[in-house]
């Protein structure tokens, strides 16, 4: 408890409480604004961290993912255009309301929602990730790779669109990841056809900047003439009345339960949740056919799920060092450039940088409850300012935010190559999600599973002789098998 | 699966297994390990070959939906795309994200050569790309503007000098701000 304490002691000091405030707010904006994703905007971010304090420039980027996740709502509920992914299942009934001149009790519903799904998996943050992690020390190499490998065929069954296309887009985020001097072979470069640049391998923010910002930007342009359908705002409604906390109590402490464990699967992000969350609170509704058309039930599902997914996937992040979702993805990253190890021991050898983390986590909600309450009018305004005014400035940050960690132009073309990719990828409806999962994983992976080789003398045989290595194999060809038999199933019905 | 997607498919499935082929004729004669038995080059090899394998399935599921789809009709995503044109007057602008990708490689260059500053080079690459999204009409209306001084042309002009204002702010003030406040080490020039 003392540690959680001095957490919060910590982010309530001036500078960090101004960088979650200032987090959260630029995260709302960004969730608000179509064509700028949560992961676009941390991702920008990321470059300027780099001479913070690690516990500050984490702070500060929970607060954009706490913020992200929760504007998304206000276009959802506007404009029938969800500004993040998370947010599509609240277009289903946020929009409809909206249009019968009730947009303020829409958004209102939303906010509250999205308020107490960050709290409730906060709780489960400070409770489950500590033990976790403690479990998570005794890992050997060979059940570290496993778990890997099963995060990794998991992100890839339940991305959206085709199996093939998920593991096929986290098996190319694990080849990009190869390039580089191998440390484990003394020293020796690997797949750099003889250029020096690659001999450090390929940065994390330019391919992270080129798959999420700078495909989005040219998704964008490609769309620029594209009218959006909007309604009206007022803000009578924004706050609930105690009848509605009432009457939605049980659907948001369900929806953010079911939220927070959807979180804690790998790569799983706030999507899902708020999928699962928004079919499972229909399935029980006892008007399941009011869902769809403006039903404050379908609003308070989705929201609540999508913002407790926040709190869940920072779980195995923090406990394990494995990402919960795309953005985790990207924090975990930020770690790596302030020299921190993600992983298990991070509660041992960082204390103070987890418990800023999960502090934080519960100040953005906080913050984020203000701020939406106080000023979604205002925030509203800017989903209607011209994208030309917006993108290209984004696209300067991207140039900076490449170049910014080894001042190197070679960065910024890497970063203009993966954006290109990145769209190409997007078009043939390969998820991004497991392509970033997959590149940061991947060097985690091979290092865990050739130290296990050295320890044994090159006998893979513990993978299938210690028991989690064998549940986690099981798991994994049990995900990878299951989708096809469910089809062979279906066409034999058929 | 939609064919379109499907012709798309081929096209992105043979960039990779090219570059996969790539990766694999480059690592092919990495060493052995020294510690342990793997080395550097299995791991890649591996990962190309599933690479390889799983493009070959998207491929194959693209042949039969492309031959299923013989005739050239219209698919569901053409069809939808058609009818929010008619509704709304969108049209998509491939040709602007290639122009944009085009003047944004032309920017990193003369960034990369040092022949103008940071502030310079950007606010023109602003400028210019912004007015290019606006399209022609403010920049015209602009133009009248500033020759005949009729405020009958402001409200048209308004979004080039918008567009000035952001170019000036962004270019300058990024180049005070992050090598000033944030110590990155931009070109000067």
């Amino acid at each position: 408890m003392a540690p959680l304490l001095e957490g919060f002691a910590h982010v309530l000091t001036p500078v960090p409480f101004l960088l979650v405030l200032l987090g959260t707010f630029l995260g709302i904006l960004g969730g608000a604004i179509p064509g700028i994703t949560g992961a676009m905007i941390i991702a920008l971010t990321l470059p300027l961290t780099f001479n913070m304090d690690p516990g500050n420039a984490l702070s500060l980027l929970i607060g954009m993912y706490v913020g992200a996740i929760s504007g998304g709502l206000i276009t959802a509920t506007l404009m029938r255009m969800p500004g993040t992914p998370a947010a599509v299942m609240t277009t289903f009934d946020g929009y409809p309301m909206a249009r019968s001149g009730r947009p303020g009790r829409a958004l209102g519903l939303g906010i509250a929602a999205s308020f107490v799904g960050g709290i409730i998996s906060w709780v489960f943050l400070v409770l489950v990730s500590e033990p976790l992690s403690v479990l998570a020390t005794r890992f050997g190499p060979f059940e570290y790779f496993t778990l890997v490998v099963m995060a990794m065929v998991l992100i890839a069954s339940v991305s959206q669109g085709s199996m093939v296309k998920g593991l096929l887009s986290g098996a190319l985020g694990m080849l990009i990841a190869m390039p580089g001097v191998d440390p484990a072979a003394g020293g020796f470069p690997r797949l750099t056809w003889d250029v020096l640049y690659l001999n450090g391998g390929l940065g994390l923010l330019p391919v992270l900047i080129g798959v999420f910002a700078v495909s989005q930007l040219i998704a964008d342009i490609v769309d620029i003439e594209r009218k959006v359908e909007r309604t009206k705002f007022s803000t009578k409604g924004i706050l609930m009345s105690l009848k509605d906390w009432k009457d939605q109590a049980w659907n948001m402490i369900r929806s953010s339960v079911i939220g927070t464990w959807i979180g804690i699967l790998p790569g799983i992000g706030a999507n899902i949740g708020s999928i699962v969350a928004y079919t499972t609170a229909k399935n029980m509704s006892k008007t399941p056919e009011k869902f769809g058309t403006g039903y404050d039930g379908g609003i308070v599902a989705s929201e609540s799920a999508n913002n407790a997914t926040v709190g869940g996937a920072l779980i195995p992040l923090i406990a394990m060092g494995i990402p919960g979702s795309v953005i985790d993805a990207i924090l975990i990253g930020a770690l790596m450039i302030h020299a921190i190890q993600p992983g298990p021991t991070l509660f041992i050898n960082n204390p103070e940088i987890v418990y800023a983390m999960i502090s934080a986590c519960l100040l953005a909600n906080l913050l984020m409850y203000g701020i939406m309450t106080s000023s979604v009018g205002k925030i509203s305004q800017l989903m209607f300012v011209p994208r030309a005014y917006v993108l290209p400035p984004i696209l300067v940050f991207c140039v900076i935010g490449a170049f910014a960690l080894n001042n190197l132009f070679f960065d910024v073309w890497v970063m203009l190559g993966f954006g290109v990719f990145g769209y190409f990828l997007e078009r043939s409806k390969v998820p991004l999600g497991p392509f970033v999962i997959g590149f940061v994983l991947a060097p985690i992976a091979e290092a865990k599973l050739r130290s296990g080789l050295m320890m044994t003398a090159g006998d893979f045989s513990p993978i299938f002789t210690r028991p989690l290595p064998l549940i986690f194999v099981l798991i994994s060809i049990m995900l990878l098998v299951w989708p096809f038999y469910q089809q062979w199933r279906q066409s034999r019905k058929g | 699966m939609d064919p379109s997607i499907a012709k798309r498919d081929i096209g992105l499935m043979l960039f990779i297994i090219a570059a996969c082929i790539a990766v694999l004729v480059e690592s092919w004669d990495l060493p052995p390990g020294t510690f342990e038995p793997l080395g550097s080059g299995p791991v890649p090899q591996a990962i190309a070959f599933v690479i390889i394998g799983l493009c070959l399935i998207i491929l194959l599921r693209a042949l039969i939906t492309l031959a299923r789809h013989a005739a050239p009709t219209k698919t569901e995503e053409q069809l939808a795309l058609e009818a929010e044109a008619a509704a709304s007057g969108f049209h998509a602008r491939p040709w602007s994200a290639v122009a944009v990708l085009a003047f944004s490689g032309l920017y990193v260059g003369i960034l990369y050569l040092g022949l103008f500053g940071f502030g310079v080079v950007t606010t023109v690459f602003l400028l210019f790309i912004i007015l290019f999204l606006l399209g022609a009409a403010p920049v015209r209306a602009f133009l009248s503007l500033i020759t005949s001084f009729d405020r009958a042309h402001w409200p048209a002009a308004k979004p080039a000098v918008i567009a000035i204002v952001i170019s000036v702010v962004m270019g300058f003030g990024c180049e005070f701000i992050f090598t000033e406040v944030f110590y990155v080490d931009l070109p000067t020039g």
